[in-house]
């Protein structure tokens, strides 16, 4: 193909065609950002889509199966409010679908059927369809997709009272206390059952040290309920199996000192050193000396006593011979009273620490326990062991148990939500709790008012805080509280059981595949229908949803108008190929001319310039998506970069997640691959039909003189 | 393909009838009226005239680079049409113009050879030797690798030439071939384009040089629209 060769000498900048070179070069470049900036959005957008639907899907479910109005007019659901045989109690799905019996109803005992009420629908052979059964018959029917679960769901409105301890630093003069400090919380809130969901420990948070820590302190506390008694710390055969529980789930690896920094005993010091110290008078007298374990915690720790420099002197430590000497430069060292403390101040990272099993065994508190711990000071270390006083958990690692733990971590698969006597019921709570201060362990109250003979009463169920799940764009999600099943029918059959509102009650239909919903969903449907039950049932998919219906359509418009916007953005960076190669056209005329005399077809001419667009179209793609590419592996930095340049967080974690999606998108790739080539073919073709009209006669005599 | 390799009715090389060529812009101008030529195998001719009277014109239109206003133009048996006006200035015609007219960003053996390129030969060894033969016969095969930046006018001159052999073809159109060369490489280049007649093929010449136009069988001069042939 001559024509290659032809348009590889045309690719090849040259001085000669320095205005053709720089057109090109700019096309290039210009072709390349834009399809960079496409397919970084569009990888973003993608798996931020993916993100949400994911979490959506895991929360909810791909699909979901619910009641419609004519079910609750239905003789079916209604018949139980006057049937003895279901205590004349009206019953949820979950209900109807664990009774043995469709038609509780005896006509010899139980009262007349009002009038006003639907006949029942009968099958062939006259009796009551089953249409929970059938509904989850059908659900059990569908085929080809793999692992697909049906749980009902319940959803209710609640109280949340959350009841916070937290240890609190003060500062006093010189001295620094500690107290805790005892705060409540309140929160309206929907509350969901929490089924056995593999899908939500994609959605679950990862749980931090701090929450650990709080949780190991709240156990030797009594839930806030009774607080009535004087004693609010539980006792000791209480405590000790609730630590060793605890502690086969976890393993503390390294501790740090709580803001008020710990006391070393005497016993850790070496024999003989120096150390940097800080001494604080009070009346005169050394009250406290004040170790820090490096040079940058100095300074984090001078900052809390901003306020009291005048009593405080830098100097040194020293110990010798069992006995401590305050030094200052260079003056006399001044012997140390064996009562004064000394205040030790460790890093961030803390130092490292092992649990003493032995401790753990004879633990009547959580102060009890003993770690055998290797404090860093100035290049030393200082080796012994310490009580869980003034200390806070710095690192720890998980252990694996067969055993349901306190709480739910993104690690374990197999989840279901822990339930424990004394602590209450664990319940999932979203980020936005989180993200207001609530730790783990936290315990609280649901409320829900029960009527009695007389008056009405609330009704108060202890709860507490077993993990954090993220719920990513559900409206209702920063208020959305997962509780065990039992809690969630507890508190919603104190309503009003004639909600029809389709979102309270139903059936989940849980499977991995998500581009499979529709499939599903049309063999329920149609296995509904052939039942003859289809207009007790609402068979939706998670694009269906009432409540994500229009955040999933503003994705959906969001995404086309982008993508009109970026073939508007590839059309204009196009056009510069058309104007560079009329140009290059305008500047070849002569070569045109030669080529055409010595037979060289008109579509030669036109394949030669259609292949130099094309081939700058490909370059620019290449380029761009090179550079896409990198991005994306770097798209923490980008957004760090773009959230300094703000001012402020560019992305809300609330919104998009800890970290922006990464994954290139090949939807998106092959999108502006395709796009830009064929631009740049049709903007070839212009140039092309203009090279093709070039007269060879006319040309060739222009310059033959 | 079968239709351009037909056997020649006749072996008229070139047979140009009734053509004519005029101008309206900016005044209407009639170049050419009704001219008749016809060239045999083994003839050469001269066409003479002074400048602006069409010579070139005439050329180019008999080398189908033109379109005639009029007429029917006919070359090895073949009626020129647009649609076959490419494969004929490839197989069948080669021109050599006063001012080279060679591809500047390519080497001689380049320039060469792009006819046989466009006629999408395959560029083996065989066909670049035959590529340096070609540079040979006009005594260039030295220069063969030279950009063609780097060659003289007469050095351009002959490669111009060898690149209209390359495809072998039946006749070969000349616009003033010596110009502007010296008298040495004009008389190489007059030799070699009356060398190729001598196969049985046809030279169709544009010249002022009445040296190089007595060198040919025929010779004509176009005067007021009209080609009259010389007869000594």
């Amino acid at each position: 193909m001559f024509e290659f060769s032809v348009a590889c000498k045309y690719l090849i900048p040259r001085r000669r065609q320095l205005s053709v070179s720089i057109i090109s070069l700019v096309s290039i470049l210009v072709i390349s950002l834009v399809v960079w900036l496409i397919i970084v959005f569009f990888s973003v957008t993608d798996g931020l889509e993916k993100n949400w639907i994911q979490k959506l899907t895991a929360l909810t479910a791909p699909i979901r199966v619910t009641p419609t109005p004519a079910y609750y007019q239905s003789y079916y659901y209604q018949v139980d409010s006057i049937s003895e045989n279901s205590d004349y109690l009206l019953k949820t799905i979950e209900e109807k679908w664990q009774s043995h019996s469709t038609d509780p109803y005896e006509a010899d005992y139980d009262q007349q059927l009002p009038a006003t009420w639907p006949a029942a629908d009968l099958d062939r052979e006259g009796k009551v369809k089953d249409l929970v059964k059938l509904a989850y018959q059908a659900i059990e029917q569908v085929k080809g997709v793999k692992k697909i679960e049906a749980n009902s769901f319940e959803i209710t409105t609640s109280h949340l009272d959350l009841f916070l301890k937290r240890k609190s630093p003060l500062l006093s003069s010189s001295h620094l206390y500690s107290t805790t400090v005892f705060s409540s919380l309140s929160y309206a809130a929907y509350l969901g059952n929490f089924t056995n969901q593999s899908q939500l420990s994609k959605t679950l948070l990862p749980l931090s040290a701090q929450d650990f820590n709080n949780f190991l302190i709240g156990l030797e506390w009594k839930n806030h309920l009774d607080e009535q008694e004087k004693e609010k710390i539980l006792s000791p055969h209480v405590i000790n199996p609730r630590l060793q529980e605890f502690f086969k789930a976890l393993q503390i690896t390294h501790l740090k000192t709580a803001a008020l920094g710990v006391v070393i005993p005497f016993q850790f010091l070496p024999k003989q050193a120096r150390f940097d110290c800080w001494m604080i008078l009070k009346n005169n007298k050394i009250a406290q000396i004040i170790l820090v374990s490096s040079a940058a915690e100095e300074k984090a720790f001078l900052s809390q006593f901003s306020g009291q420099p005048k009593n405080m002197e830098k100097g040194k430590l020293i110990i010798e011979e069992q006995q401590l000497f305050w030094q200052k430069d260079s003056s006399s060292a001044m012997l140390l009273h064996k009562t004064v403390p000394l205040l030790y101040f460790s890093d961030p990272q803390g130092f490292e620490a092992n649990l003493v099993q032995q401790s753990l065994v004879q633990a009547e508190r959580v102060g009890d326990l003993l770690f055998e711990v290797q404090i860093p000071i100035q290049g030393k270390f200082l080796k012994g062991r310490l009580p869980f006083k003034n200390v806070e958990i710095a690192g720890f690692k998980q252990l694996k148990t067969e055993q349901q733990k306190f709480w739910l971590d993104p690690l374990d698969l197999a989840i279901s939500l822990p339930s424990n006597k004394e602590l209450g019921d664990g319940i999932l709570l979203p980020k936005s709790f989180k993200d207001a201060g609530i730790l783990l362990g936290d315990t609280g109250s649901l409320s829900y008012y029960s009527p009695t003979a007389t008056t009405i009463q609330e009704q108060l169920i202890p709860v507490y805080v077993a993990g954090f799940y993220d719920p990513g764009i559900i409206p209702i999600g920063g208020k959305f509280i997962l509780a065990n099943p039992n809690v969630v029918s507890l508190v919603r059959s104190s309503y009003q059981q004639e909600d029809t509102n389709s979102l309270s009650n139903g059936i989940n239909v849980q499977f991995e595949e998500l581009f499979k919903a529709n499939l599903v969903k049309e063999q329920i449907t149609s296995f509904l229908k052939a039942k003859g039950v289809d207009r007790y049932w609402q068979v939706q998919t998670y694009r269906e949803y009432d409540f994500a219906k229009e955040i999933m359509q503003e994705l959906q418009s969001q995404k086309y108008l982008f993508m009109l916007i970026a073939v508007v953005i590839i059309l204009v960076a196009c056009s510069n190929i058309i104007s560079m190669l009329i140009i290059l056209v305008n500047d070849k005329k002569y070569e045109i001319g030669i080529l055409r005399a010595m037979g060289a077809t008109s579509v030669s001419i036109s394949v030669i310039f259609g292949v130099v667009g094309t081939a700058i179209g490909i370059c620019g793609s290449l380029l761009g998506t090179l550079l896409a590419i990198t991005t994306l592996a770097n798209i923490d930095l980008l957004v760090s970069f773009l959230s300094a340049l703000q001012g402020h967080q560019m992305f809300s974690s609330n919104l998009y997640g800890n970290k922006l999606p990464s994954e290139l998108s090949y939807e998106a790739l092959l999108f502006v691959l395709f796009s830009t080539i064929l631009t740049s073919l049709l903007a070839g073709i212009v140039p092309a039909v203009k090279a093709c009209l070039v007269r060879p006669s006319t040309t060739l005599r222009a310059s033959g003189g | 393909m079968s239709l351009y390799h037909k056997p020649p009715s006749s072996n008229y090389l070139l047979k140009a009838k009734s053509l004519c060529k005029s101008y309206y812009q900016p005044l209407q101008i009639e170049l050419l009226r009704s001219i008749d030529l016809t060239v045999l195998g083994g003839e050469s001719v001269a066409i003479v005239g002074r400048s602006g009277e069409g010579k070139s014109t005439l050329l180019q239109i008999l080398g189908t680079l033109e379109d005639p206003c009029s007429g029917s133009l006919e070359i090895a048996g073949t009626l020129v049409c647009s649609s076959n006006k490419s494969f004929i200035r490839n197989q069948l015609i080669g021109f050599v113009f006063q001012s080279f007219h060679l591809l500047e960003d390519y080497t001689a053996l380049e320039n060469v050879l792009m006819p046989a390129k466009i006629a999408r030969c395959k560029i083996d060894k065989q066909t670049l030797e035959y590529g340096l033969s070609l540079l040979e016969k006009v005594k260039l095969a030295d220069r063969a690798h030279f950009s063609t930046k780097l060659l003289s006018g007469g050095e351009k001159q002959r490669v111009a030439l060898a690149r209209a052999f390359c495809n072998r073809p039946k006749i070969i159109f000349a616009d003033e071939p010596s110009g502007n060369l010296d008298s040495h490489t004009a008389e190489l280049i007059h030799q070699l384009l009356l060398e190729f007649v001598e196969e049985k093929k046809a030279l169709v010449l544009v010249t002022h040089d009445w040296n190089l136009a007595n060198l040919c069988t025929h010779q004509f001069e176009l005067k007021q629209a009209q080609l009259t042939r010389i007869i000594k």
